[in-house]
């Protein structure tokens, strides 16, 4: 008799083991992340729209609204700079003209220059500027408005 | 935009002369055929290697072309949003997504979006 | 004068982007050792500080090669083409030392000009009459193209809360606290990995699959050509960080100021990241990625928030 022993498996055999891969239990569903993405983005979204409404578009409008409020204001500036000019412009042509015999200003030898047929003719822009000091910026948005 | 201009040709004039100093410094008067032959394993390359490629690459620039042009006609709508023309300009966007959004579907299904048939 | 200026701080611009490009490569390599346990560049100068600088003096001065049959003109023209495209793509970020083109449409301009960077891979993949670089430029146009669509639907979507192309308006219309990142994210993850994939980056770098394709296109560039195309990528990387930054991250433009270079560098660090963590992507799943996962959500957030602003 040997001490020898067949190794033989458990009574009742050995227990089930693992082949398969085994999965954790989710801690959440995935219908609760895709309400809960929702329910983030919705409300996310919505506090960005009223901030953009605040801080965008109503300081947009407010711009646009002074701009608006402002524009007859510009406009006459801009136009009493022209006038201002343009009887500077006369000035000048009195006094260079002055020894000239006949000659009155605005006209040439009788001729009206600047209202033919009753229809007012802006001076063209080498004539308005003739007199003035074009580089000082003064007059270059004068004439951005009137001669473009 | 004439400042931006000035940026750009300064940028293409300053990387031309920076390849001017490269080739300047680098070029030697020395050559050999080993030296010139392209990156090989192990043999001499004989002919040119443009090889024809697969014709996956060409459909699949082919679909690229016309999402493209999609995209490119889909970006006005965010100007159109913003001035306030809501109600025509989202019917349009909506039903051109829906369109694209078919299209993407019957390209999936044809499988032509799929690498491997 | 006008003129004079701003062609001093253009120059200066290019210069110093030139310099952030090498140090970037330095905290990249810095980045990469320090992931897989080891020291990156530690012997040039201080602490490896000048290594950059070192390797610049080395790529500008190694000799150049003429390839047997390889186009000379485009072959040569390529690298040039690439870095001035990435020097005109920093001409939107307008900071107080760069301000001389304030440019209204400027996020329209960066799709315009991102998508001219395929040209220069094309070029230089076709014009070096090489296998691995022509197929290397091949797989890299077909993803870049590809993720262009969905690029552009993605910031689509990003400016229909914004309304308007520009990039400082768009980083001004964002909450002071809760930025798009928050508000969208499922947008800012597709947006990140889209740019992965857009700068041709690690988990996407099929287009030099360094198991197979040796380099991809640019094996047969040497020296100072090397070098530019090097400059290219890396520098219109630093420029997507800027840009997620500005959209995503509320950035600011006025000012040099700390958040700002705090975002820029975490998102750099960012694309190191992930360069040193995940592993390259099979060619076909990017694909798929992209025309299949990211095509459907930009067309489904854009069809969603199209109403945003208006209902």
């Amino acid at each position: 008799m040997s001490s020898y022993h067949q190794d033989m498996p458990p009574k009742g055999g050995y227990a089930p083991f693992e082949y398969a891969k085994q999965y954790k239990p989710r801690w959440i569903k995935g219908k609760w992340v895709f309400l809960g993405f929702a329910v983030y983005t919705t409300i996310g979204l919505q506090l960005q729209k009223r901030y953009y409404y605040n801080y965008v578009t109503l300081p947009e409008l407010e711009n646009r609204e002074a701009n608006i409020a402002l524009e007859p204001l510009l406009l006459a500036e801009n136009n009493r700079l022209f006038l201002k000019q343009l009887v500077k412009n006369r000035e000048d042509e009195k006094k260079i003209m002055k020894d000239v015999p006949g000659w009155v200003p605005g006209t040439f030898y009788g001729e009206p220059v600047f209202h033919q047929k009753g229809v007012y003719m802006k001076p063209s822009r080498e004539e308005y500027y003739a007199h003035t000091d074009y580089d000082k910026g003064y007059y270059r948005h004068l004439m951005e408005r009137h001669y473009h | 935009m004439m400042l931006s201009m000035t940026h750009m040709v300064c940028a293409i004039t300053f990387t031309s002369l920076l390849f001017l100093v490269i080739q300047m410094l680098g070029s030697s008067p020395y050559s050999s055929r080993n030296k010139n032959t392209p990156f090989e394993c192990g043999f001499d390359p004989k002919d040119s290697a443009r090889l024809p490629f697969s014709m996956r690459f060409f459909l699949l620039a082919v679909i690229f072309l016309i999402f493209d042009i999609e995209v490119a006609l889909l970006f006005p709508l965010i100007l159109s949003l913003k001035m306030k023309m809501i109600k025509s300009s989202i019917l349009t966007s909506s039903l051109f997504l829906i369109i694209l959004m078919l299209g993407l579907i019957h390209e999936w299904k044809e499988g032509s979006l799929s690498w491997i048939k | 004068m006008m003129m004079i200026s701003t062609l001093i701080k253009s120059l200066t611009l290019f210069l110093c982007l030139a310099l952030s490009v090498g140090f970037y490569t330095l905290v990249e390599r810095k980045v990469l050792s320090y992931a897989q346990l080891r020291k990156g560049p530690n012997k040039a100068g201080f602490l490896g500080i000048p290594q950059p600088l070192a390797d610049a003096m080395k790529l500008f001065t190694k000799e150049t090669t003429k390839i047997q049959k390889s186009m000379f003109i485009l072959y040569n023209i390529s690298p040039v083409l690439a870095t001035s495209i990435m020097f005109i793509t920093w001409m939107l970020y307008n900071t107080p030392a760069n301000q001389n083109t304030i440019i209204k449409l400027s996020i329209m301009l960066f799709i315009v000009i991102s998508s001219l960077n395929v040209y220069t891979i094309m070029l230089s993949g076709w014009a070096s009459n090489s296998k691995y670089a022509l197929l290397g430029a091949i797989r890299a146009v077909a993803q870049t193209i590809s993720y262009e669509i969905s690029m552009a639907l993605l910031i689509m979507s990003i400016l229909l809360i914004s309304l308007n192309f520009n990039m400082e308006k768009t980083s001004i219309s964002q909450m002071p606290t809760l930025w798009m990142m928050f508000i969208l994210p499922l947008i800012f993850s597709a947006w990140m990995i889209t740019m992965l994939a857009e700068t041709n980056r690690s988990p996407f770098d099929l287009a030099e699959g360094e198991s197979e394709l040796v380099s991809g296109f640019n094996i047969e560039y040497g020296s100072g050509e090397f070098a530019l195309l090097f400059i290219a990528e890396y520098g219109s990387i630093l420029f997507v960080t800027v840009l997620t930054a500005t959209l995503m991250l509320k950035g600011s433009f006025n000012t040099i100021n700390l958040t700002q270079m705090v975002k820029i560098m975490t998102l750099a660090f960012t694309f190191l990241w992930v360069r040193a963590t995940f592993p390259r992507m099979r060619y076909d799943a990017l694909m798929s990625l992209t025309w299949k996962t990211f095509l459907t959500l930009t067309i489904c957030s854009v069809t969603m928030l199209i109403t945003h602003n208006n209902i």
